[in-house]
């Protein structure tokens, strides 16, 4: 497995409601994404060559304040190929979502912790596609019951490779 | 994060920056005053704002009114305001979202004052909404670069910065100035923080263009200079660098398939299924060479630790590993082998070689077969522990012991033939020393020509 993509909270992009906050925490920078709206931010990067087989995102936050409870994370992918019929001005194709969660959240606020989704519907993503990767916090999800923000550190794409 | 701003009192103010300048900020109004409503306070002359409707755009130059586009309450807008001076005769314009809403050639007053306000001005204008990452220029900046500015929260022209606040920090920290020019603001009035606009830093994210694990894995097919990496190469390098394969450490799959210069490792080739398929030059990693080498190798092949299991199909040069030839070497050689360490098992398919051109020289032990045919001489120091071969055409001159049989350990007898007895003498030494036995006669004939005995 290789590292292909690493997003940080400086990298992300947001649509234009319901988008998680950047903020500093302890200096570091961090997208809290609220407990009570699902929340959204984007990333974009073009897959790179040699981009081969099984996709798995990697989530790493900590709790802002919740030390009891999990969370819960949908992550998507829309892999743009040249010269699909895509009108990007108007559209997005994002691959149907993979749900991932962590029941049980670190028992301490600020506590660092990686939540490992594999993206079984990946969009066929292959090399020198244009790709977008949605992290977004699934607040309806039953496994999401902490309170307060999750700061997401980086999002972490990686391959087969 | 935005900096909210809900009272009579509450701005962010310092003393006024003169002259040309540009200031923007992400402006939202959380409650409709119905009341004049300041953006940037910019002295008494200079003055973003709203009319008293609480939402239509209002720039105010000290004595005219300019108004410009409607607003809606709970809506983020970007919002520029940028002036050639303060004199008269300078123009300036305020940007909504990037394009032109209001704007002059010229003023109806000098810009004048001692200080400058956000979300408020010196009439007590003050805002009931939201400011978010706020930048200043001392420079009129163009309406491109206005547009360029408006959805990153970091600058993207630096020259002639005069204040960045980009507001993603909270409680006291929600003002930090980050420009480094030290234009701080002060709070006034009881302020806090909510959230700001889908705007994102606008750092580029980190993308892997190829794998890593310790170290490169592949690199692709035809690097015109040479591969040297301080660390390992783990691996495989290149399909045909056209110049060496030098790694500092080990490299412990493959190099390469047509190198044409030499792959000289430092260190060892620790695992490595094939080598190479052609070889220009010399193979002689310092350490162990694990599997195999080379199919066809046209220097010399001389690894200065072992050579664990096979080495080659052809090769013109030498095989004089310093170490242990494990397995098996080659199947024609056309020079000499000389090991300075033991073959252990075999060399190539039960005997050494098909045929050896040149001498076969072991320092230490011949562990289990030769050859069929040696034109040369077979002279290890130590022992030839199973079977030589069937037809040697050279002097067979052994230091040690014949351990088990010469020709055929299968054979259930011990045949020996002179074939012309004339020509021929069988000499025991030292016959006080000597016994020729004959463990089963049954089975066993010594043939001297025609007689038998």
């Amino acid at each position: 497995m290789a590292t292909r993509f690493v997003g940080t909270p400086f990298g992300a992009e947001f649509p234009a409601s319901n988008y998680p906050q950047l903020t500093l925490s302890n200096r570091r920078p961090v997208l809290g994404f609220d407990a009570t709206t699902s929340e959204t931010a984007y990333w974009t990067f073009v897959a790179p060559q040699g981009w081969t087989g099984t996709v798995t995102a990697v989530i790493s936050y900590a709790m802002a304040s919740a030390t009891t409870g999990g969370v819960a994370f949908d992550v998507a992918l829309e892999a743009i190929s040249s010269g699909d019929a895509l009108d990007t001005d108007a559209s997005t194709s994002f691959d149907t979502v993979n749900a991932g969660n962590d029941g049980t959240v670190p028992g301490t606020a600020g506590y660092m912790e990686q939540l490992s989704i594999t993206l079984t519907n990946a969009d066929s993503i292959a090399a020198a596609d244009l790709v977008r990767v949605s992290v977004a916090r699934d607040v309806a999800d039953a496994a999401d019951t902490a309170t307060g923000d999750c700061y997401v550190f980086a999002v972490e794409i990686r391959d087969a490779a | 994060m935005a900096i909210r701003f809900n009272a009579s009192g509450e701005s962010l103010s310092r003393s006024r920056l003169a002259g040309a300048k540009t200031v923007m900020a992400w402006i939202y109004i959380s409650t409709d005053r119905n009341d004049y409503t300041a953006f940037f306070g910019m002295g008494s002359n200079e003055i973003v704002a709203t009319t008293a409707t609480g939402t239509t755009l209002l720039f105010y130059d000290g004595t005219i009114e300019y108004t410009g586009t409607n607003l809606t309450a709970a809506t983020w807008y970007h919002l520029a305001y940028s002036s050639q001076g303060d004199a008269l005769t300078d123009d300036w314009a305020v940007y909504l979202n990037g394009v032109s809403d209001i704007s002059a050639g010229a003023r109806s007053a000098i810009s004048a004052g001692t200080n400058m306000y956000l979300g408020n001005d010196e009439y007590s204008e003050w805002l009931n909404g939201r400011l978010a990452h706020v930048k200043i220029w001392n420079a009129q900046l163009t309406q491109a670069e206005i547009q360029q500015e408006m959805y990153t929260i970091r600058p993207q022209r630096y020259a002639n910065l005069w204040c960045w606040m980009p507001m993603i920090e909270t409680g006291s920290s929600r003002d930090n100035e980050w420009s480094g020019s030290g234009n701080t603001w002060t709070e006034n009035g009881t302020l806090s923080d909510e959230d700001g606009p889908p705007i994102s830093w606008g750092m580029k994210p980190w993308v892997v263009p190829f794998v890593a694990s310790g170290g490169p894995t592949t690199y692709y097919s035809t690097p015109a200079g040479s591969i040297a990496p301080a660390g390992a190469a783990s691996k495989r390098t290149s399909k045909t660098p056209a110049g060496s394969v030098t790694p500092a450490g080990a490299a412990s799959k493959r190099t390469s398939k047509y190198p044409s210069g030499s792959v000289g490792l430092a260190g060892a080739l620790a695992a490595a299924r094939t080598v190479l398929a052609s070889v220009g030059g010399a193979l002689a990693p310092a350490g162990a060479l694990v599997r195999s080498t080379a199919k066809g190798l046209a220097g010399s092949l001389a690894p200065a630790g072992a050579l664990v299991r096979s080495a080659r199909k052809t090769m013109a040069g030498s095989l004089a590993p310093a170490g242990a030839l494990v397995r098996s070497t080659a199947k024609t050689l056309a020079g000499a082998l000389g090991l300075a360490g033991s073959l252990a098992t075999q060399l190539i398919g039960g005997v050494i070689e098909q045929a050896v051109g040149g001498t076969l020289a072991l320092a230490g032990t011949l562990a289990r077969a030769t050859s069929i045919t040696v034109s040369g001489a077979i002279t290890p120091a130590g022992s030839i522990a199973r079977q030589i071969g069937k037809t040697l055409a050279g002097a067979l001159g052994l230091a040690g012991s014949v351990v088990t049989n010469w020709i055929s350990p299968s054979a259930a007898k011990l045949d020996v033939t002179l074939s012309d007895a004339a020509q021929t003498t069988l000499t025991i030494a030292n016959a006080a020393q000597t016994t020729l036995t004959i463990a089963n006669a049954a089975q066993t004939t010594l043939t001297i020509g025609d007689a038998t005995v």
